[in-house]
């Protein structure tokens, strides 16, 4: 057989693959499309007095921070406000090279005390602990450097309360986000964990650590950016929250329960995509255990992040978040059909597997292939480019519809303009950033197959306190 | 390798039309993905379609926006006009109500039922008639069948709201079905409206369900107080060891009416999770006479219950009862230790933990003793 025949085949292969894939997508879009709509349905009717009502699980909170001078003071003051009955903040100081803590020392008045420290989940020696007179229910931990995963394990020694919600440094908070996430809690006993809708707080008006109003930045990588937390948070997390087999609950935010954390030993301080392993290894875990559980997932806009505005650290985020997947996933293989059958290991992780994992390399290849054959083997424009017109199609297919589950849920830009420019960003994205980040993404599968260690990654930070004139 | 592959490059052929480029040998072409017309046409169809669906798509967004943003332009002049209404007769304002159409009911009763969230007493009441004068309990009635569960909703918390005693079956029924929303906010409703018929629904919940605790205590808060007394009897006839949930509750609700209950069942109780439930129980409002009990299980195999005797003593204790709490401070349990100190210090005061920690010889015992007092700084 010609070697052009088996390009051929592979070819069509991908072609299949990337039909797969869209119908895949389509399929939990449906399941996705169900949750949203009871849930709209369910928030037009309750009212948001009744939400609290003082019964609610003490939550702490956990800020795991390195080199965060710029956001933390926000971040932290946006902690303070939440509306709850009763939650502390833990702010873990990861040995910062810059001026975190001194930031926070000025800003909350912090003083070093000796409180009580059970450390339960192993991680680096804790240098101090600080509090602050003026906020009783701050504390402060500096700590020697030994990572995210090492910092949050610390944050949970430390943290008092039942449920512990990690929330990134340079993230801010929806005022009800605590009392929307710790519903499935109170809803349903079995729940272990819980996820919310993370959205990017880039172009949006913050003040005080409050997001006033939601916007589009101005930058091109942000909007691009801002297309696939949509596609990824509405489509891939929620639908999958549906069948309790949702894999990933994102670091920017989580709540979680203490004991069930510790119980399956924590955080991993060895690999670089902590939040998805451990969510990964409950699953694997708890199935094992024929425990009941549920990791659930709220999908209101809870938590506003920061996405990178330059090339290189969008990179950085990129190959991490690679790394992190296959990590995650080699480490907890043993879910991958394991007995008793969950959804989690019989569904969700193949596919994981198949569509997350794989497809950069299927991807790339397809597009090397198909210029090799066009050049090489006499392929006819129009043929290859129905193809790749077909393939891309599927893909602005599912931003579209992305956008629209948007128009039909939370529609949190308010200008009409906004949709339209997301739309043209949801076309643009497949000629050249979607082929770039799937370079960054092979290099992330490389550089775990290299075995690189991880830590806490290069992200250029900015104040995301909106500058008044 | 160079020489067999550049000149098999097809994308040469364009280029040995241009004058003067040298020609390269012609190379003999293999068409690779060589589609049938058949083939072809059908994918060609299938691009089509994908474009159309996604201009539908857009534009479906585009309509939706647009709707959406009538909606809400029609629900703010609602509002402004309904608004207004509803608060100045809770004030004991005499406004005429306006005319309601059939198609704003539901938008009324949503209204309606947020503002009922915000007064209370009289103007409940105020509500409540503004309501049956715009002929709605009817309407809410109708709700409770309603296909959508949304719909469902409003109609339970309407009907709550207006205390519609025609409600009471249809309520139970919702209860008896056992599905976690649905029946506890039934349950809710029929606490408000028939508190006896209320308790045994939910007497059936605590029995078939699994529930969250958290999530039933809302639910009897929003009864009135005679949950208390249906909870200490659900305690006392109880199955052993099967009591706990029960026991969180209580405590959970602070239902002072239980004790008794929770005493009885302390007694030669086996169940180390129940007696910690209990021993919480104590600690966070109990009684003198509970303190003996709290004593007797400071010793206790189990560490949870040392632990929330330990606790409860904070409570419940005495200044005499210092030197029994003291040898908890060096239990091999981290909890136990730290609760033990803490009702050390509620019990004898800063300066006299202080003088505990100096003479303690044990390591372990000083560091908390230690901890509790900088806490308490």
């Amino acid at each position: 057989m010609n070697a052009h025949y088996v390009l051929e085949w592979f070819i069509w292969f991908v072609f299949a693959y990337a039909v797969v894939y869209a119908l895949a997508q389509i399929g939990i879009s449906v399941l996705t499309y169900a949750i949203i709509r009871r849930g709209m349905q369910i928030r037009r009717v309750e009212v948001e007095e009744f939400l609290l009502t003082g019964l609610e699980p003490p939550i702490s909170i956990v800020i795991p921070a390195y080199n965060e001078e710029a956001t933390i003071v926000t971040s932290v003051l946006s902690m303070l406000q939440l509306r709850y009955s009763e939650h502390e903040v833990i702010v873990v100081n990861d040995g910062s090279r810059d001026s975190t803590l001194q930031q926070l020392v000025d800003a909350f008045g912090l003083e070093a005390f000796s409180p009580a420290y059970h450390a339960r989940l192993p991680s680096q020696p804790v240098r101090g602990v600080y509090q602050s007179p003026a906020h009783p229910t701050l504390r402060v931990i500096d700590k020697d450097n030994g990572g995210k995963a090492d910092a949050i394990n610390c944050g949970i020694n430390a943290a008092r309360y039942p449920l512990f919600c990690c929330v990134d440094a340079d993230s801010i908070l929806d005022r009800n986000s605590l009392l929307r996430v710790v519903q499935p809690f109170i809803e349903d006993a079995r729940t272990v964990a819980c996820g919310g809708t993370v959205r990017l707080a880039n172009g949006c008006e913050v003040q005080s650590g409050n997001l006033l109003k939601a916007g589009l930045p101005a930058n091109w990588l942000a909007r691009f950016q801002i297309v696939e937390y949509l596609r990824g948070f509405l489509f891939g997390r929620m639908g999958w929250s549906r069948l309790n087999g949702q894999l990933i609950i994102s670091g920017a935010f989580g709540l979680m329960r203490k004991d069930t954390v510790i119980a399956v030993g924590g955080y991993r301080d060895e690999t670089i995509g902590e939040d998805m392993e451990l969510i990964v290894r409950m699953h694997r875990l708890l199935s094992k255990e024929g425990r009941p559980y549920r990791i659930s997932y709220v999908p209101e806009p809870v938590c506003w992040t920061q996405a990178p505005e330059d090339r290189r650290t969008l990179r950085n985020q990129r190959v991490r978040w690679q790394r992190g997947l296959c990590e995650s996933l080699w480490l907890n293989r043993g879910l991958l059909f394991a007995r008793p059958p969950s959804v989690a290991g019989w569904l969700a992780f193949p596919y994981f597997l198949l569509f997350e994992l794989a497809s950069p390399l299927i991807e790339f290849l397809g597009y090397l292939i198909l210029a090799w054959l066009l050049l090489w083997h006499g392929v006819r424009a129009e043929t290859a480019l129905l193809l790749l017109g077909i393939a891309l199609g599927l893909g602005i297919l599912l931003s579209t519809v992305a956008l629209l589950l948007e128009e039909l849920s939370f529609h949190i830009y308010p200008r009409k303009r906004d949709l339209l420019i997301l739309f043209a960003f949801s076309v643009l994205e497949n000629f050249g950033y979607r082929q770039i980040n799937v370079v960054w993404r092979l290099i992330g599968t490389w550089q775990w197959l290299r075995g690189k260690q991880g830590g806490w990654g290069l992200m250029r930070r900015r104040s995301m306190e909106t500058k008044r004139s | 390798m160079l020489r067999r592959w550049v000149p098999g490059c097809t994308a040469w052929r364009f280029l040995v039309i241009l004058p003067g480029f040298p020609a390269w040998p012609a190379p003999e072409v293999t068409r690779a993905l060589a589609l049938s017309p058949t083939l072809f046409t059908i994918l060609g169809a299938i691009l089509l379609f994908l474009i159309t669906i996604i201009a539908a798509l857009l534009l479906f967004s585009v309509a939706t926006r647009i709707r959406r943003e009538r909606r809400q332009r029609r629900r703010d002049r609602f509002g402004a006009r309904w608004e207004p209404v509803l608060f100045g007769r809770t004030l004991g304002d005499a406004v005429p109500l306006p005319p309601l159409a059939r198609s704003e009911r539901l938008l009324f009763l949503a209204l309606w039922l947020r503002v009922q969230g915000y007064v209370r007493g009289e103007a409940e009441s105020v509500l409540a008639q503004i309501a049956r004068e715009l002929r709605l309990p009817q309407y809410a009635l109708h709700l409770l069948d309603a296909r959508a569960p949304w719909k469902r909703m409003i109609g339970m918390q309407s009907v709550a709201a207006l205390r519609l005693t025609e409600a009471r079956e249809n309520l139970l029924a919702k209860i008896m079905q056992v599905r976690p929303r649905s029946s506890l906010l039934a349950a809710r409703a029929l606490l408000q409206i028939d508190p006896e018929r209320g308790l045994a629904g939910l007497a059936h919940l605590l029995n078939h369900l699994e529930w969250s605790p958290n999530a039933v205590a809302g639910t009897v808060q929003a009864g009135d107080g005679r949950a208390g007394p249906m909870l200490a009897a659900q305690v006392r006839a109880a199955p052993p060891g099967r009591a706990k949930q029960l026991v969180r509750l209580i405590g959970l609700l602070k239902y002072k009416v239980a004790l008794p209950a929770l005493r009885e069942r302390l007694l030669s109780n086996r169940y180390q999770e129940e007696i910690a439930a209990i021993l919480n129980c104590f600690g966070k409002f109990g009684e003198a006479e509970d303190r003996l009990a709290s004593l007797a299980f400071l010793k206790h195999a189990k560490w949870v219950v040392r632990l929330q005797a330990a606790h409860a003593l904070g409570l419940l204790g005495t200044v005499e009862d210092v030197d029994r709490l003291l040898p908890l401070v060096r239990d091999r349990h981290w909890w136990v230790r730290y609760r033990a100190a803490q009702s050390l210090r509620g019990l004898a005061g800063a300066a006299a933990l202080a003088g505990m920690r100096d003479r303690e010889p044990d390591p372990y015992a000083r560091e908390m003793l230690e901890r509790v007092l900088a806490e308490s700084r």
